[in-house]
């Protein structure tokens, strides 16, 4: 039987403890992007170095430069996303999701397209071994961490939220292997970008076990 | 200035200054939002017997989540956000409640026109309902408001238990999807 209302009022009021920043999402994706690119650097250079002539390569491509910055660009789009989808505002997840997906998803398009006009040169200088699992390890942190931080709002789309942590978690050393590993676009996708697929899903299954129930 | 626009003012002072830890003024805001909550619900479901249920767990709700609310926002949308999705989240879950479910579907059996009438037609007065299909709506009163098992829900519509319960997880997506695209508060 359901206990007057007077009653439960009470017992929230008496569960009341102040609350610091309250709504506000801006500072929480700062240190997250922060936190997880000095990781994600510092476990990539301290499991291998960079690609030999990996700047060069930044500079004397435009193509190469500008696909590097949209990826640098959906990583944060994507975080902000997928904490802002811890305040409840009004529309649908989708929606409400839309531009970070647009941005992840030209960026995977990309490295597809590749595939027939490729970026670089191929070339097997800077392999890594391992690359696809260092990618996805790599990735693994960030997504725990970003799931902690959403655990503390209140997600509504558990499942979405967390296959865009996923997704934004191993898009980061995804970018990086870039720089890191062998430019070969098969190999990219199917080393570099497929990870960051399998993080997505990772935290797609995650969210609605991680995150509360509101 | 409108009573509207007076309780999205009152509320989110009252909210920014409970987030600061003043019991009294949460005390207050909760009591408001309880009444604005349950004629949010009545309205959309009708005067269902699981109302003060739905309205305690929309409350319960926003407590959870009020760290989320901004004080910079309009207070009314992060509200009703939080309350449409309980509201469906509630009807969704009310179908493991078995004891519960005995007592509505006594409750409807009670109130429903004894000639054998439609008996959803007695509970549907709400205005999710009335945007849902005919044969979505029907499976909704009778399962979630009315207290029906699927296959007596099943046997009342003249359907088979799988469709009946294919017919259930369509409603809910479709009211779930009508409570999302309003996109202003009620």
């Amino acid at each position: 039987m359901t206990r007057p209302r007077d009653d439960l009022i009470q017992d929230l009021a008496e569960d009341l403890t102040p609350v610091r920043s309250p709504g506000r999402t801006t500072g929480t994706t700062f240190a997250w992007l922060t936190g997880a690119w000095i990781f994600v650097g510092a476990a990539m250079l301290a499991s291998g170095s960079l690609r030999p002539g990996v700047g060069e390569q930044i500079l004397g491509s435009a193509r190469f430069l500008l696909e590097s910055l949209l990826g640098l660009a959906a990583g944060a789009v994507g975080i902000a996303a997928a904490l802002r989808l811890g305040i409840p505002r009004p529309g649908a997840p989708l929606g409400r999701v839309a531009p970070a997906l647009a941005l992840l998803g030209l960026w995977g398009a990309l490295q597809v397209y590749a595939l027939w006009d490729p970026l670089l040169t191929p070339s097997m200088e800077g392999k890594r071994a391992g690359c696809w699992l260092q990618t996805f390890v790599f990735g693994a942190p960030p997504l725990a961490v970003g799931l902690w931080l959403a655990r503390r709002l209140a997600p509504f789309a558990r499942a979405w939220t967390g296959a865009l942590l996923g997704a934004v978690a191993g898009a980061l050393p995804g970018l990086m292997m870039q720089f890191a590993c062998m430019y070969e676009p098969s190999h990219n996708l199917t080393h570099h970008v497929a990870p960051i697929l399998a993080l997505a899903v990772l935290g797609a299954l995650l969210g609605p076990r991680v995150l509360r129930r509101i | 200035m409108p009573a509207r626009e007076e309780d999205e003012k009152r509320w989110s002072q009252w909210m920014a200054r409970a987030n600061q830890g003043d019991a009294e003024a949460y005390r207050a805001l909760m009591k408001e939002l309880g009444q604005a909550v349950e004629a949010f619900v009545r309205s959309q479901l009708g005067p269902a017997g699981f109302l003060e249920d739905c309205v305690q767990e929309s409350l319960l709700a926003v407590h959870r989540a009020r760290a989320t609310y901004d004080p910079q926002r309009p207070f009314r949308p992060w509200l009703f956000t939080i309350v449409r999705h309980k509201t469906i989240d509630f009807l969704r879950r009310r179908g493991t409640r078995a004891k519960e479910q005995a007592e509505e579907a006594s409750r409807l059996e009670a109130v429903a026109d004894p000639s054998g009438a439609d008996p959803s037609a007695s509970i549907d007065a709400g205005a999710l309902l009335d945007r849902l299909e005919p044969d979505q709506r029907e499976a909704l009163a009778l399962t979630k408001l009315g207290g029906y098992s699927l296959a007596e829900a099943a046997a009342r519509a003249g359907c088979s238990e799988s469709a009946m319960k294919t017919r259930v997880h369509r409603a809910l997506r479709a009211a779930r999807r009508l409570l999302e695209r309003e996109e202003t508060d009620p």
